[in-house]
């Protein structure tokens, strides 16, 4: 509707009605001229969304090959990810063993379970003297602990080796006299690197070394224990005796299920005899490498923004000299000042969000067709696609105020000079 | 025209001068007065840079004066601020350029529905009003051609439909004929001489003969002064 206000002037004159429209016509109105403007200069619009596309497309592009190469680290971390759950006897007086033939097969057949291995100290001592080269052995191993293990509990462990390897099932099922040494244990005992020909004496029996550890991610005293073979030790000093352990490496996820059931299957009669505590490694490195994609992600975007709101600005401005008579004209034609800054405004607006809908489309290809080159799952952050658009719309608007606001101020009739 | 002498101008200029700052100063009007009745036309003659131009602006609201006043419909613009002067613009004055200063991205009638749409004519009164303006120009049939593909002559008729489609007050023209052949400027200055009758006062900047013959009243400007004022009889 037409409204009109009053033209006050001095008195003893009549005023002069002047029309105007209400702002939500003005608006409408001049989103219409925008659009128009843009439609009527489809060329140079494009050129100027350019950078916004290219802008928006990296932005996508990196958010979504971040969340692609998030789920796959995540992937990574999860293969390798497990929980530990240990159980122990608590009847002392039992007699029974704890963990009789088998149990640690009968464990690792449980869903969700990674690798089961028995595990118990043994009343001997590595003995002083000799290796089989007759190399000095330093007083210090005296202290070193020997432990019984089951040839699945280094793996349960997730053990990693300085040199040559656990032992196997075939040196337990011979009674093989074999031993792994933690690296504080091969270091007292004077062994640096085993050839497969240095041995220890234990309890006066020689035990070849056929591996050293580097590192295990549960059970940490392994580092300065020296492992023989559970069978060997069996044969050698007798079943255990209080004290000995199962450690079950699980999925963190069956890790309460696991601790649950064990006891369960070992002990129907008297589950309360094995006493479980459940270790879940704490995902640091995980969270960390999350933090630096999403540092990565905070700068790209930061780099893709000043690129479009730079590349806006510096067209829109230029261009403002080729359209100083459509300036001219309108404000001679009766458009306000704000009218012609809020017209180069919507038309940034438009560029930025025109150029935000091509560089989406832009984006999810270039993930596609980079995670499809890597073998990768493409994962979209549809957070990131849905505000790309709104992005684009505030980008451009941003960088329409300084270009909109040196139209406003042209002079009309300078401007209708030119 | 006889009613003219008796009643007030609907647009004057009294005792204005401009003056562009800068070194030297450019002194482009002194003291100037001319008055433009409802329904009469006024030429402003005079060699480039004798200040036609700028005293079309400063009756155009476009610009200020040094000194002086500008009046329309007896009032002072002086005293209005640049947001009411832009609404007497655009309700009140006209303008023809000697460049056309069309939107080659808009239609011939578009181009008229701009002159409406800053004039504060609702967007439903647009098209009708910017045909009817077009068909009193005799381009109805060029309504939806393209700037591009029209002449020099229909270029400018579109021009003044867009400045008239409004109903102002006032017609400022800046030598509405200096781009077009003699046919075109005749039928120009035709639909300027059919607008009087509607009681627009026409004032218009020429080299023109023509267009100044064409006038009720001629204006000489030399040097930025009035140095002659012709009544037609």
């Amino acid at each position: 509707m037409t409204r009109f206000r009053m033209w006050r002037r001095p008195s003893g004159e009549r005023p002069l009605q002047l029309p105007h429209l209400g702002r939500v016509a003005v608006a409408r109105d001049i989103a219409a001229e925008a659009t128009l403007a843009l439609l009527g200069r489809s060329g140079r619009a494009a050129a100027t969304a350019l950078s916004v596309v290219i802008g928006v497309a990296a932005f996508v592009t990196a958010s979504g090959l971040t969340a692609t190469a998030r789920a796959s680290v995540n992937a990574h971390f999860e293969r390798f990810a497990a929980a530990e759950v240990t159980l122990a006897d608590s009847a002392p007086n039992a007699s029974t063993p704890a963990f009789g033939p088998g149990a640690t097969a009968e464990v690792s057949r449980l869903p969700g379970v990674l690798g089961a291995g028995e595990l118990w100290s043994l009343q001997v001592r590595a003995a002083p003297g000799t290796t089989l080269f007759g190399a000095f052995v330093p007083p210090s191993a005296y202290g070193v602990n020997v432990v019984a293990a089951s040839p699945g509990l280094l793996a349960a462990d997730r053990a990693s080796y300085r040199f040559g390897s656990d032992f196997t099932a075939t040196d337990a099922k011979v009674h093989g006299r074999v031993v792994v040494l933690g690296p504080a244990a091969a270091a007292d005992l004077g062994i640096s690197s085993p050839d497969g020909q240095e041995a220890i004496v234990l309890d006066g029996v020689p035990f070849v070394v056929v591996g050293v550890l580097k590192g295990v991610q549960s059970d940490p005293t392994l580092l300065t224990d020296a492992i023989v073979p559970d069978a060997t030790a069996q044969a050698l000093w007798g079943a255990p005796r209080f004290g000995s352990q199962l450690d079950v490496a699980v999925n963190p996820a069956a890790a309460a299920q696991v601790e649950h059931e064990v006891p369960l299957l070992l002990h129907p009669e008297d589950p309360t005899r094995l006493q479980g505590i459940t270790v879940v490694q704490p995902p640091i490195v995980q969270a960390a490498v999350a933090g630096d994609l999403t540092s990565l992600l905070a700068v790209v975007t930061l780099a893709s923004l000043a690129i479009s709101i730079a590349g806006i600005a510096v067209t829109m401005y230029s261009s403002i000299s080729e359209r100083a008579f459509e300036v001219g004209l309108r404000r001679a034609l009766g458009a306000r000042r704000s009218q012609i800054a809020a017209q180069f405004i919507g038309e940034s607006l438009l560029i930025g969000a025109g150029g935000a809908v091509v560089g989406i489309a832009v984006g999810v290809c270039a993930v596609v067709v980079i995670s499809r080159a890597h073998s990768w799952l493409p994962v979209l952050d549809a957070g990131a696609v849905a505000l790309a658009p709104l992005l684009g719309a505030g980008v451009g608007g941003l960088a329409g105020l300084l270009p909109a606001f040196r139209a406003s101020r042209l002079d009309p009739a300078e401007a209708l000079r030119r | 025209m006889g009613d003219v002498a008796t009643a007030a101008p609907v647009l004057e200029a009294v005792g204005v001068s401009k003056i562009y700052a800068g070194t030297p100063a450019v002194h482009a009007l002194h003291d100037v007065t001319v008055s433009a009745h409802a329904g009469e036309h006024v030429a402003l003659v005079g060699r480039s840079g004798s200040g036609k131009s700028t005293l079309l602006n400063l009756l155009g609201l476009l610009d200020r004066p040094s000194s002086g006043e500008i009046r329309l419909a007896g009032a002072n613009t002086g005293v209005l601020g640049d947001r009411d002067r832009t609404a007497v613009r655009a309700g009140r004055v006209g303008f023809v350029f000697q460049a056309f200063h069309l939107l080659d991205y808009r239609t011939a009638a578009e181009n008229v529905e701009v002159g409406l749409l800053h004039a504060g004519v609702p967007r439903r009164e647009r098209r009708a009003r910017a045909l009817e303006a077009l068909h009193a120009v005799g381009l109805s049939h060029r309504a939806h051609a393209s700037p591009a593909t029209l002449s020099g002559g229909e270029k400018q008729r579109v021009a003044i439909a867009r400045a008239v489609a409004p109903r102002p007050r006032v017609l400022l023209s800046d030598e509405p004929t200096g781009n077009l052949d003699s046919a075109s400027a005749d039928a120009v200055l035709a639909i300027l001489d059919s607008l009087k009758p509607t009681g627009v006062a026409l004032v218009t900047a020429t080299h023109d003969a023509h267009v100044a013959a064409a006038a009720d009243v001629t204006v000489a400007l030399a040097d930025g002064r009035v140095v002659a004022t012709t009544r037609v009889p």
